[in-house]
């Protein structure tokens, strides 16, 4: 028994809409949130069928999925992506994206009616938000593509881009919780060899070094050159261990490959690995300085290596 | 009297579409497992309606219907399905099933199909 | 757990019915052809069932527990890498421009409808068939190593697996469901396809 309130304030306070219909579609119950949305006050809805509501819309999916929760007792759900919504709400303030309606995660589930007839209870959410923020962000990765971010040698990102895109991702990996490692690395020598054999060698060294490591990373993973022969790699998701085992694979690549008609091992690199994690986290300038101390320290070990070891 | 052949690869199929099959209907009912046994009962036997199960391994039903066309046969076909896509249906349609049947099959399903003009 | 001819093809059939069923409603969903293959049943006690799992390492898994006449748990299993080709088949490229985590987002959702859907109509087709009542909890997804599936079960679990193929136009996604049933399940269930197949003789 509830003292301070009743069942109606709580529902009318959910923040998702909420509809009851009997067997034959019929609303029995037709909550605040949804009065608020679809400016149809329940006494306007009781009593009709969504497709009296909305005539011209008749979401197939979900009328098969309400006879299936009143006849088998048992939930349905409709996804956000292979529905988009069951109740056509417009939102015009919110329509910057090209979405002028509301996105809509739906569940349906059995309920026991009074006469001991069976009903189905509809919860709506709307999740219009995080389908505009998806598609905010393979908007920016589509606009981050073009020239300006990129480093007119090796066609990878550039340090421009690296700021820009290094805020956007720690930002998420709070939201998700999820783990980021980033790999600085940094070729072996190379003043010597651009020395030794003009800036065209070296840059043909550059761009090979970023085909062979460009291999050992993921679609996912952002790589950036950094500075004149100093690149950096984040690997989304990744801890540091999983950072430092694709640093030595890395490293063994180019060790192993012959870069710009090079021999095989004339030319190696270094690399410093350091990551962020949600329970430690850390601004992007110290994941990189992190990244950077081990670089240094690989540097003076010796080179060809990796820092951490494992 | 009329004469029908029911083809499917289920013998529980077989066994509900004879047993929820009207029973003041006056028909003989014979039975066929494959595409072969349903050509050679089908030439032998000269049905007037050929119920088609849709879903069986190897040719589905409506590859054999084809086959039986091919031979020559005359009978009214009838596909059974619980698989009611758009797809199958317009195929059914087009290479000239008279009926669509739903599974599973009961008694009203069938007099529905039997009750139909073009049977 | 010895089951007749005619029990086993009776199970057959009515997974039949329950997969087409199931491929019906997924076209009506996705606005394409789905082909379906002809469903294999197998129905094993659980020690053997886990070898006749593919091999794959990890799958991706909507499973929902059954209560009511019958005890256990349906899980819709695919196999990773085919599960990402189905939702990228299903819901078309638009998301080769977003993040991974993006991409898993709507796989997971999408995967969680298919399955719903697939046991929804398997389950409801035993149920209504058999004249039993099954009440089916809500889906849960979850991504594991396939051992996992069988590992918390009591020895004396059934499983019964109803393995087929469902290809949306453009690509084949095998999927496989899983059953698990109670020893008491089980046995129940064979009595009453026995019942059912005596009622039609």
């Amino acid at each position: 028994m509830l003292e301070f309130t009743s069942y109606k304030d709580i529902c009318d306070n959910t923040p998702l809409g909420i509809i009851v219909l009997d067997r034959v579609k019929k609303i029995h119950y037709w909550n605040e949130w949804l009065e608020n949305m679809t400016t149809i006050r329940a006494e306007n809805a009781i009593g009709k069928a969504l497709c009296d509501l909305y005539p011209d819309f008749c979401h197939n999916r979900f009328n098969w999925a309400v006879d299936y929760v009143i006849a088998n007792k048992s939930p349905q759900i409709l996804s956000q992506a292979l529905n988009h919504f069951v109740l056509p709400i417009s939102i015009r303030s919110r329509g910057r994206h090209g979405l002028p309606v509301m996105q809509q995660y739906v569940q349906i589930f059995p309920m026991n009616g009074k006469n001991g007839e069976m009903h189905a209870i509809v919860f709506i959410q709307d999740v219009t938000e995080s389908v505009i923020r998806s598609s905010e962000y393979a908007e920016l990765m589509q606009k981050l593509r073009e020239d300006s971010f990129r480093d007119p040698l090796t066609g990878i990102f550039n340090r421009r881009f690296m700021w820009d895109w290094l805020l956007l991702q720690l930002k998420r990996n709070e939201r998700e919780k999820k783990p980021l490692a980033c790999m600085m690395l940094d070729l072996d020598h190379f003043k010597r060899i651009n020395d030794t054999y003009g800036h065209e060698k070296g840059d043909e060294v550059l761009k090979s070094f970023v085909e062979v490591t460009r291999r050992c990373l993921r679609n996912s993973d952002v790589f950036v050159r950094y500075g004149g022969e100093e690149f950096v790699a984040f690997l989304p998701d990744n801890e540091l261990l999983q950072g430092i085992h694709t640093a030595q694979r890395v490293r063994e690549s180019i060790a192993a490959s012959g870069l710009a008609s090079f021999k095989p091992g004339e030319i190696t690199c270094s690399i410093g690995v350091s990551s962020w994690n949600y329970d430690n986290p850390c601004t992007g300038e110290d994941l990189l300085r992190n990244a950077d101390k081990h670089l240094y320290k690989a540097k003076n070990n010796g080179r060809n290596q990796v820092v951490p070891v494992l | 009297m009329k004469k029908i052949l029911i083809v499917d690869d289920s013998m529980t199929s077989r066994l509900l579409f004879k047993t929820y099959f009207p029973k003041d209907y006056t028909a003989t009912i014979e039975e066929a497992n494959s595409c072969e046994t349903a050509l050679a009962k089908a030439k032998e036997l000269n049905p007037d309606m050929i119920f088609l199960d849709y879903n069986m391994p190897g040719r589905h039903g409506i590859d054999i219907a084809q086959a039986l066309i091919d031979a020559g046969i005359t009978a009214k076909l009838i596909l059974c399905t619980a698989n009611l896509q758009a797809k199958v249906v317009d195929t059914a349609k087009k290479l000239g099933f008279s009926a669509i049947m739903e599974k599973p099959i009961t008694t009203e399903r069938i007099i529905s199909v039997l009750g139909q003009d073009n049977i | 757990m010895k089951l007749t001819e005619s029990q086993l093809d009776t199970l057959k059939e009515i997974s039949n019915i329950g997969v087409s069923r199931a491929a019906t409603q997924l076209s009506t969903l996705l606005n394409d052809e789905i082909v379906m293959r002809v469903p294999e049943i197998y129905f094993l006690p659980v020690d053997e069932a886990v070898r006749l799992m593919p091999e794959y390492e990890n799958v991706s898994v909507v499973y929902q527990d059954l209560k009511g006449d019958f005890s256990g748990r349906a899980h819709l299993v695919f196999h990773n890498d085919e599960s990402r080709l189905l939702v990228h088949a299903l819901i078309g490229t638009a998301f080769t421009q977003g993040s991974e985590d993006m991409r898993r987002l709507y796989e997971t959702e999408t995967m969680m409808e298919i399955g719903n859907i697939v046991i929804s109509t398997c389950i409801s087709t035993f149920a209504n068939l058999l004249k039993n009542e099954i009440v089916l909890t809500t889906p849960t997804y979850t991504e594991l190593h396939v051992s996992k599936l069988f590992d918390r079960w009591p020895e004396d679990t059934v499983s019964m697996i109803i393995e087929t193929t469902l290809c949306a136009s453009k690509r084949d996604v095998t999927g496989t469901l899983l059953i698990m049933l109670t020893i008491g399940s089980a046995k129940n269930l064979l009595i009453r396809i026995a019942d059912f197949c005596q009622n039609i003789e």
